[in-house]
């Protein structure tokens, strides 16, 4: 009988047409969704709109921009109150900036298996800004450290290695190792140099030296301490700790290619994918390039970054040292995420997408789905290998997601800096860095400029207001 | 002999600024066809030599996975000849005023118009609390009002003439972009929530680049009219035909060369115009310039998709050059100024 009356209504429900279909109904509901131009994340946007559309009867427009103006083009129209979009994608270093703009996530969206399946780097810390939920994570990115199996599991460089520096080749845990495998693979005579890395200014340049960087800065007995003395704002980037970050960065073009300086992240990617070098420093894109259209296919494997002994203690002025090897990976970029402006006509429309976007069904797609940009951010995504069939062999899922998972599991993990005028902050550090790796100034002339340069506009922008935000950023309590 | 080592040298120099003309569009046009591997390991020169080319960016780009094409084409196209259009005929009626007609403009009505727009607009504005659109609207009629009332009198100070109105024409032009294009914005935010949609709008954008293009079409027809012998004019006046049938039935006529002349400056400053497209549009009047800066994206720079998009971009502006250029060069013109 039951059967019958589950039957009958089924039926119901499908002569009643589409309007039963709607779940829940927002039939003539427009959203405009706006990021950077696709395929990144665009395309996982619009894949995402798809169902989205067929579930609640509505209308995704998506709506692309150059990622390079994609800041002020967001910020005037919300500062403005345009209404222009219901739902935008973008950075966390600009959610300072953009919050006072934004509603924040409805309370159900908080809650349940797919709240808990996001891993708690984003969850708590990346989409929350003083204490509120501001933005969802649909991109988890980080730097890795990519390696190729055909010379790390070939006997005859284990051998040339192991009587070279005195120790077996495997995956470098420490940044002293990663440069000894950079000079024994340094090969030009063959073709073959020793690891690449973005130098480039306006080619990501400056996240590569923070990878580097907190290795040696973002000391655990001083939380936050990494970019700003959380205490007082000082700028931290002229300690001895940069200053080692910066001179081992700049040692790393005598084992790039020829031309380094002109490389970006985007070079750096098929350098490593074409076999040209012996491992490289990148977001996840660099795994799936060179094991889908590279030519080390089944050679792909991924490390966590590098960490170190030594970490600089800004309060006591020395080097802390400590027994086992501290693994500061750097959560460079820190993915992609979502948000609904406070000024969007549908609220309720826009948080539904957004939560469609970040289901673990969708962005479970999404992540194995060819440039899509998405990169893993929920357990679910680090458990699933055979989602990745289509990808990795075996073996490089199973490294390239434990990289991922170890690095966000990292007790020690360094968040990017996020910060109200983050551009401002970077412009001063793009432009000395440089001058240090081209060699017109010495690398403690360029981190004592860009310090100077931190410290005005921290005045410049209030001290006190950068302090606090600074302080939430990092997920230390006001002051 | 020594005409011939000339013509030789001369002939060589011409080869070489060639290659260095066509080598970047060569070096576009061979990028769009490249793998990704083939971009980042090296320079690449001839397909099927150096490198496999392929399709697939042309691919990606039509498919729409690195954004809509098709409606940025038509955006791009539709705001560019309608701009263009109206800024040359308006700069056209403009720069013959200047040319034909003795302007005297009192500089304390010029001031007047300032005080009256900037302070009435504060009074409206901050104390009567008028929303700006209507505040704007007001002061500015008001102002041209009294101005144009005020300089019939001989007021105090210097008197401004042709020469004085071309250069503020140009003027509009020196300054940076940005100044005029936040506040241009803002404007437009303003309007919109006065209930006329102007951000993301057709209207929005053809108003924009008309005023963009006015300053180019006045100070460069000015030079052509001027060149219009004045006695074919003064023979139709004494036939009594009417100014504005002079202008449209002699004087546009015969210096079309100059007005498609001056339509390629125009139609090429605002096709690639790109930061005005970028504040003033979001999703339904995007135009070539932005999808075109878009193909850098934060995973760095995807050479051969940039390049493709490139070239998508300059197909319909080679076109309208070839096109104008046929007409100039062809004997219905010349016929006009002979």
């Amino acid at each position: 009988m039951k059967r019958l009356l589950l039957s009958t209504v089924a039926f119901a429900a499908l002569g009643a047409g589409t309007a039963m279909a709607c779940e829940p109904d927002y039939t003539g509901v427009t959203l405009n969704v706006s990021t950077q131009n696709g395929p990144a994340i665009a395309s996982a946007l619009a894949a995402a709109a798809v169902g989205w559309e067929e579930r609640t009867c509505g209308t995704v427009n998506v709506i692309e921009f150059p990622f390079g103006e994609l800041y002020p083009k967001f910020l005037t129209a919300m500062s403005q109150q345009t209404g222009d979009f219901d739902v935008i994608g973008f950075v966390p270093a600009w959610l300072p900036d953009f919050s006072t703009f934004l509603s924040s996530m409805p309370a159900e969206l908080q809650e349940g298996s797919n709240w808990d399946d996001i891993h708690p780097v984003y969850r708590e810390r990346l989409m929350t800004w003083n204490g509120e939920v501001k933005s969802a994570t649909m991109d988890g990115d980080m730097h890795m450290l990519n390696l190729r199996a055909d010379l790390l599991d070939d006997a005859d460089e284990q051998a040339a290695f192991d009587a070279a520096y005195g120790y077996p080749l495997a995956a470098p845990v420490t940044w002293a190792q990663y440069y000894d495998q950079a000079e024994f693979f340094h090969r030009p005579d063959d073709g073959l140099f020793g690891t690449a890395e973005a130098y480039r200014r306006g080619g990501q340049q400056f996240w590569y030296f923070f990878s580097h960087a907190a290795s040696y800065t973002n000391n655990p007995s001083n939380p936050g301490s990494m970019f700003f003395d959380p205490e007082t704002m000082d700028a931290q980037i002229n300690n001895p700790g940069w200053l080692r970050a910066l001179e081992e960065y700049k040692r790393g073009l005598d084992f790039n290619p020829p031309g380094a300086l002109n490389n970006g992240s985007g070079d750096v990617r098929p350098l490593y994918a074409g076999g040209t070098v012996a491992m490289n420093i990148d977001w996840a894109d660099s795994g799936v390039l060179g094991s889908t259209e590279g030519s080390i296919e089944g050679h792909v494997r991924t490390a966590m970054l590098p960490g170190s002994t030594e970490i600089w203690n800004h309060v006591s002025g020395e080097w802390d040292t400590f027994d086992e090897v501290v693994h500061s990976p750097f959560l460079a970029f820190g993915g992609w995420q979502l948000a609904v402006p406070a000024d969007s006509e549908n609220p309720e429309a826009a948080w539904d997408f957004v939560a469609e976007v970040i289901s673990p069904e969708v962005s479970g797609q999404a992540i194995v789905t060819a440039n899509s940009g998405v990169n893993p951010y929920r357990f679910s995504h680090y458990d699933n290998l055979e989602n990745w069939s289509s990808v990795f062999s075996e073996e490089e899922a199973a490294s390239y997601l434990g990289a991922q998972r170890a690095s966000l599991d990292a007790p020690n993990v360094a968040l990017d800096l996020r910060l109200p005028g983050f551009f401002s902050y970077t412009e001063i550090l793009e432009i000395e860095l440089s001058k240090a790796l081209a060699g017109q100034v010495t690398p403690q002339e360029a981190l004592d400029a860009i310090a100077e340069g931190w410290d005005a506009l921290t005045d410049e922008f209030g001290r006190d207001t950068q302090l606090a935000a600074y302080r939430a950023s990092v997920g230390l309590p006001p002051m | 002999m020594e005409n011939r080592s000339l013509r030789t040298i001369g002939l060589v120099g011409c080869l070489v600024w060639l290659f260095f003309s066509f080598f970047p569009l060569y070096w576009v046009f061979v990028t769009a066809f490249k793998p990704p591997l083939a971009v980042s390991q090296g320079a690449t020169y001839i397909p099927f030599v150096d490198f496999q080319p392929t399709l697939q960016a042309f691919r990606d780009a039509f498919s729409g996975i690195r954004g809509d094409f098709f409606g940025p084409i038509v955006a791009s196209i539709s705001i560019s000849v309608v701009a263009t259009a109206l800024s040359v005929f308006l700069g056209a009626m403009a720069a013959y005023s200047l040319v034909r007609f003795e302007f005297r403009i009192r500089l304390a009505s010029g001031l007047t118009f300032g005080v009256i727009s900037i302070g009435g607009f504060v009074l409206l504005n901050g104390a009567f609390d008028i929303d700006v659109p209507y505040a704007l609207l007001i002061v500015l009629v008001l102002a041209l009002v009294v101005s144009i009332w005020m300089n019939k009198y001989r007021l105090p100070g210097p008197v401004l003439g042709n020469n004085d109105v071309t250069f503020w024409f140009v003027s509009q032009r020196m300054f940076p972009p940005i100044v005029s294009a936040f506040a241009l914005f803002l404007l437009y935010a303003e309007v919109g929530r006065a209930g006329f949609p102007l951000l993301d709008s057709f209207l929005g954008m053809v108003l924009a680049y008309t005023a963009f293009g006015l300053p180019f079409a006045v100070w460069l027809m000015r030079d052509f009219f001027s060149t219009v012998p004045v006695e074919v004019e003064e023979a139709a006046q004494v036939d009594n035909i009417g100014r504005m049938r002079i202008f449209i039935q002699i004087v546009l006529p015969m210096s079309l060369p100059g007005l498609l002349a001056t339509s390629m400056i125009v139609l090429a400053f605002i096709w690639n115009e790109f930061l005005f497209a970028l504040l003033l549009t979001s999703g339904d009047w995007q135009t070539l310039p932005i999808l075109l800066a878009g193909q850098q994206s934060s995973r760095g720079d995807e050479w051969w998709a940039i390049s493709v998009a490139a070239l998508i971009a300059i197909i319909p502006m080679v076109v309208i050059a070839a096109i104008l250029g046929r007409m100039m060069r062809s004997g219905l013109l010349s016929g006009s100024i002979k």
